[in-house]
């Protein structure tokens, strides 16, 4: 039933199926491909590191014309 | 000095721009006026080094509402003398309502400003450092403290450089406006949507008698 | 101060030529298309023949309507011409070689295309003619409708990119691939809403030439007709700035092909010549369309644009971005999060109740907008900071 009416519209209506298709398959392809790509053994690569590891304390109050 | 100079003349401009926008006569002067006010106005903020809200207003303000609005008045046969009629609308009769809104929006400005301050705000952790100008925080900092211009930038978050080596305007925008402003954007928006639903009330109102 | 005038007139004076010249080009290669000479009587090969009709044009006597606004019917084919200029600013004509290298240049770009809409429409109302406000009108309605496509690839590119720098994302095709290939669906989409932008032949509709006789300028003679003439929204001018961005978006601008092959030194004067060639294959292909192809209807023109352009750019722009997020995962933020208040499990829905059930959504509707915001607003903060 619901075939059908996909089949017809993408006679009818070929640029808005085609669009919706392509504008679906992008969020379906984020949710369905990392669970997939994982079980394959992707190992995800290390994010570049864009800041140095802040020491694990409070800040130290600044002194003179420490900036 | 050359600055200070071209600053003034945009304001005045602006500011007489808007004023000619209330007086002229013709709808197509006053509507070019609007365009004129945006123009200086983005300029103004282009100058301040606020680029993309600058751009932003040439893109939208002047790219579409305006010309929308050159579309509507252009249509219309400004010598049809009923037109003046129209055009000379009682503020008068809407004033109660205007007022009623306007309190109504402060009002909610400050209670929500307190009660859903620990919700919407981490203040202590913003993040985000400016690049360009230094006026360039304290314009979204306007519902914290009001338009308080001369306060300091809070440079004291936690992790503020792990933004620095990728920060844009953009960037800078989209982070306080889905983050720390979110809520600020959802009573912006109810703002717009009362501003599209007011005038068709209005409309209404006078083709029905 | 006088060096940066001789930069702008670096920038203007050559523009201004090209676009002189390109009206003699697309009239011989019309000309060798269609069996015909095509101007060859002024100067040699009738290279002279632009220079000549602009003579022409600014000879003849300067006509203004009586009934017309004297202020705006001047001041339009100016604001048209500035703002056109305007555009070159930010064109990158080699590495870090242009005017002003601003970070926001492809949306400054935008900017400028979308004021110069308001003098296409005041030189429509100034004339007081009912034909040149039709064809304003109508001008707009095909202008407006088709931004919309072409930022719509645009914000792709900058997706991809990550700057609204012209610069960088010329640099980014230098050092990948130059986005033609990886992107092909969205070239001839850009293409055909470029020929549209800038009213060309098959959608001429403005000025069909042997119809209406141009548009919203009907009523414009001489100095102002050869303002609009040389830097129009609609024709020559506009050709070539839209023809610089299709190559700079999706043909690598000034890249040179093989370019360690040739010395710095060399690569300087390269830069520039190849965006130059690259820019006139584009327009060779633009007037090749003009000799080719018939003028469609309206219905038409609109239909190709909200039925057909539009929904696929959508769809490969939701495409794109989220193969992007696929291939490039944001550190800052976890996507699956986003996704949590959908995914409902044993979700059953009683037929009776459907109705109120779908009253009760549109009443709920902003209420779980608003939470949903909150509780995200609440999740980025927390992964941001």
């Amino acid at each position: 039933m619901i075939f059908n009416a996909i089949r017809k519209a993408t006679f009818e209506q070929p640029f808005a199926v085609w669009g919706l298709a392509l504008g679906f398959a992008g969020p379906a392809l984020v949710l369905i491909v990392p669970p997939i790509r994982d079980y394959m053994g992707f190992v995800a690569p290390m994010s570049i590191p864009e800041s140095y590891p802040l020491p694990n304390r409070p800040r130290r109050p600044t002194i003179g014309y420490e900036d | 000095m050359n600055e200070i100079i071209i600053e003034l003349v945009l304001i005045c401009g602006a500011v007489l721009a808007a004023i000619f926008t209330l007086i002229s006569v013709n709808p197509i002067y006053s509507v070019i006026s609007l365009i004129m006010v945006f123009l200086f106005s983005g300029s103004y903020l282009l100058i301040l080094s606020i680029g993309f809200i600058g751009l932003a207003y040439f893109i939208i303000y002047i790219g579409a509402i305006s010309i929308l609005f050159l579309f509507a008045v252009m249509m219309l046969d400004t010598k049809y003398p009923e037109f003046n009629n129209i055009l000379k609308f009682s503020f008068t009769k809407y004033l109660p309502f205007v007022i009623i809104t306007l309190i109504i929006t402060v009002f909610l400005n400050y209670i929500l400003k307190y009660n859903l301050k620990q919700i919407i705000y981490n203040f202590n952790n913003i993040n985000i450092i400016m690049t360009d100008s230094n006026n360039y925080w304290q314009l979204f900092d306007y519902f914290n403290g009001g338009l308080n211009i001369i306060k300091e930038i809070n440079y004291t978050s936690q992790l503020w450089d792990t933004l620095l080596p990728n920060t844009n305007q953009i960037k800078i925008i989209a982070y306080s406006l889905y983050t720390n402003y979110a809520f600020w954007l959802i009573i912006m928006s109810l703002n717009l949507l009362l501003a599209m639903i007011g005038p068709i009330a209005l409309c209404f109102n006078a083709y029905t008698k | 101060m006088l060096l940066s005038l001789i930069e702008i007139f670096a920038v203007i004076l050559p523009v201004l030529l090209g676009i002189a010249y390109l009206t003699l080009a697309e009239r011989k290669i019309m000309g060798s298309m269609q069996r015909r000479v095509g101007p060859n009587h002024i100067g040699l090969f009738g290279l002279l023949q632009p220079l000549s009709d602009g003579i022409k044009l600014l000879l003849k006597e300067t006509i203004f309507p009586s009934q017309s606004d004297k202020i705006f019917f001047i001041s339009a084919p100016l604001i048209i011409f500035t703002v056109n200029l305007l555009g070159w600013a930010t064109i990158p004509f080699g590495e870090g070689n242009s005017i002003s290298d601003m970070e926001l240049g492809i949306i400054y770009l935008l900017a400028m295309s979308s004021i110069s809409v308001v003098g296409i429409i005041l030189a429509g109302w100034s004339g007081n003619s009912k034909y040149s406000l039709m064809g304003s009108l109508r001008t707009t309605a095909q202008l407006i409708s088709y931004e919309l496509v072409i930022g719509l690839t645009i914000l792709t590119i900058i997706g991809v990119v990550g700057s609204y720098n012209l610069n960088e994302i010329i640099l980014f095709q230098k050092h990948s691939i130059i986005f033609l290939l990886p992107l092909l669906p969205l070239f001839p989409i850009l293409f055909i809403s470029a020929l549209a932008e800038t009213n060309r032949v098959p959608f001429d509709l403005v000025e069909s030439e042997s119809e209406l006789v141009s548009g919203a300028f009907t009523e414009y003679s001489s100095f102002s007709f050869a303002l609009i003439f040389l830097v129009d929204k609609l024709e020559y001018g506009a050709m070539i700035s839209m023809c610089t961005l299709i190559n700079i978006l999706f043909l690598g601008g000034y890249l040179v092909p093989f370019s360690y092959l040739f010395s710095d030194f060399l690569l300087i004067f390269l830069e520039p010549l190849f965006l130059g060639l690259k820019t006139c294959l584009l327009l060779f292909i633009f007037i090749w369309v003009r000799a080719t192809l018939p003028r469609v209807k309206f219905n038409q023109l609109i239909n190709l644009n909200w039925k057909c352009l539009l929904p696929i750019t959508l769809g490969l722009f939701m495409l794109v971005i989220s193969l992007l997020i696929l291939i490039f995962p944001i550190d800052n933020i976890n996507i699956q999060y986003l996704f949590l208040p959908f995914i409902f499990k044993n979700f059953k829905i009683n037929k009776k109740f459907f109705n109120k059930f779908l009253i009760l959504i549109l009443i709920l509707g902003f209420l779980s907008f608003f939470i949903y915001f909150i509780y995200i607003s609440n999740i980025l903060t927390k992964n941001i900071i």
